[in-house]
């Protein structure tokens, strides 16, 4: 498969269906197995590190950390925060996937990036001149705005988050959404 | 008659230990066999012990050429049909059950298969006293001042002038040769889990617990082992459960640091230079019995249906293939399982076990 650029980062698709056990985000207090994607991200500061699409049985797909083995110590964040969870929905015949685009963000009390609320202007400031709502576009993004108004029946507590839609299974927009909002964010110290 | 007297132990080597067992068990033979001997001449039956030769001969069991051998007389002493019980003083079933358990023992010390420690001779030595109890044979003081200077030992008793020790007979001095390569291998290659002693390997890889998966910046290398090269990482994962990084040095042996400590946690493809039927390491201090459908651990009473982590049917298939109901069987620190073949004279390996398969904390 080939490489994705993605600002100053690059993602290169690994093995995929490979096995993972874990206990899935936010539910359930024992393992169970899933299925993974490998995909790893490089960035022109050195980074190299791998992260996984999981998909499970019952419980929502998701984005985690599997491995690195370079990269500054700020990146470390990522091996415990910045889980990407996606939402599986079908209508009709079609199965949509749909994530919120939130964004890891620097305070100035905090010494670590925590999620935070982002705008498409936040995520061009990432991306080196590139637009990013042109980039999700090119990736297989069917929709993008807030959360309030492309899943209005599901908008949870957070009803202004930046969303986008896709088909089920569009791992390169995955992959892209994932390293805009998490790695680039790191790398640019974005909210410092 | 009173037994020879038997040169005490004074440390726990390997030769002493050796040398103790022999002696003694050749006293008990001979004390032993003397009676039965006695026995049957008494009744008019000189030729007694070669019929019994022919008599075993026939039936294809191991042939004995000395009528004061421990082994023949403990063979003989539960062979069914034979006179030797009705020459044996106190004799009983539990004399046949004690006898049947030296047997085995002495069996397995002289495949190497019994840790040459203090431990071991104590083990043997209260089975001897049991028997020459029930007979009431003079070697029973013998054993009895051996048993009083383990203690001794064990409690740091040394010899007050320390010095050469006396010449070892040949056959314990073959015997320890034969110790001390086993304990060479051992140290080269101990057994899966166990504390690694070789070169620390160069090659670093990534134990990946999530992903049941070794990698090398962050691609499987389990192809690199064939076909079931997923399974062997699963098998180290058993050893190193966290996962994290791991070496592998030039032969293949996988190590991984537990609390600063390199464990061994399992061989990157085949262990080389090993032939699967050879029978490694001592046995765990236990006696199994296979029940028919489970496992007995003899010394605990415990069930392995109810200790394992994993689970057990395949192997109680297993031994139900090549066991009977009641038969008894030992497991090595390596996990090899070993019975005693229908001759009784040979042992044989059915297969080999992981830690998770077994009673719980028995293997490494």
């Amino acid at each position: 498969m080939e490489k994705i650029q993605v600002g100053l980062a690059t993602i290169e698709w690994l093995e995929l269906d490979q096995t993972w056990v874990n206990k899935p985000m936010g539910k359930g207090d024992f393992d169970i197995q899933g299925v993974c994607d490998k995909f790893r991200v490089t960035t022109l500061d050195g980074l190299n590190m791998v992260f996984g699409i999981i998909r499970w049985p019952a419980n929502k797909p998701e984005v985690g950390y599997i491995t690195h083995s370079s990269g500054e110590l700020k990146y470390e964040r990522l091996t415990s925060a910045g889980r990407l969870g996606i939402f599986d929905k079908t209508h009709g015949d079609e199965s949509v996937w749909s994530f919120e685009l939130r964004v890891m963000k620097f305070g100035e009390a905090q010494t670590q990036p925590t999620l935070k609320q982002a705008t498409l202007k936040d995520l061009d400031g990432l991306l080196e001149g590139q637009s990013a709502l042109e980039l999700l576009k090119k990736h297989g993004a069917e929709n993008v705005g807030k959360r309030i108004e492309l899943a209005p029946a599901e908008v949870g507590n957070r009803p202004n988050e930046l969303f986008v839609t896709t088909k089920a299974r569009n791992n390169d927009l995955i992959a892209v959404g994932f390293t805009l909002t998490r790695v680039l964010a790191i790398m640019k110290d974005f909210g410092k | 008659m009173a037994a020879a007297e038997i040169r005490l132990i004074t440390e726990d080597s390997v030769a002493d230990v050796a040398g103790v067992i022999f002696a003694t068990s050749k006293e008990f033979g001979q004390e032993l066999g003397n009676i039965v001997n006695l026995h049957f001449l008494s009744l008019g039956k000189m030729a007694w012990f070669s019929e019994l030769r022919s008599r075993r001969k026939k039936e294809g069991k191991g042939d004995y050429k000395d009528p004061l051998d421990i082994r023949f007389l403990l063979f003989e002493s539960s062979a069914p049909e034979s006179p030797l019980p009705s020459a044996i003083p106190g004799f009983s079933d539990g004399w046949k059950d004690e006898a049947d358990l030296l047997r085995r023992k002495l069996n397995s010390w002289m495949h190497y298969s019994l840790e040459p420690d203090l431990d071991t001779l104590e083990d043997i030595l209260t089975v001897m006293s049991t028997l020459a109890q029930m007979s009431g044979l003079s070697l029973l003081k013998e054993i009895a001042k051996q048993m009083h200077r383990i203690h001794e030992i064990r409690n740091g008793w040394k010899p007050e002038v320390p010095g050469p020790q006396e010449p070892q007979s040949p056959e314990v001095e073959a015997f320890v040769s034969e110790v001390k390569v086993k304990k060479d291998r051992i140290f080269a290659r101990p057994p899966v889990g166990s504390v690694w002693n070789g070169p620390i390997g160069s090659r670093v890889i990534e134990l990946n617990k999530n992903l049941r998966d070794a990698l090398e910046d962050g691609v499987s290398v389990a192809h690199e082992m064939g076909p079931n090269g997923k399974e062997k990482v699963r098998e180290w994962l058993r050893y190193f459960p966290q996962g994290g990084d791991i070496r592998v040095s030039d032969d293949g042996a996988v190590m991984g640091y537990i609390k600063g400590v390199p464990i061994l946690i399992g061989w990157f493809g085949e262990e080389p230079d090993v032939n699967p039927d050879d029978i490694r390491g001592y046995y765990l201090p236990h006696d199994y019995e296979f029940t028919g459908s489970d496992v007995k651990d003899l010394q605990t009473g415990s069930l392995l249906s109810e200790s394992a982590k994993e689970d057990t049917k395949e192997f109680v298939k297993l031994l139900a293939s090549s066991l009977t109901q009641g038969q008894i069987f030992n497991v090595t620190t390596y996990g090899d399982v070993v019975h005693e073949s229908d001759a009784k004279e040979d042992l044989i390996k059915l297969t080999r076990i992981h830690k998770d398969i077994w009673f719980s904390g028995q293997l490494a």
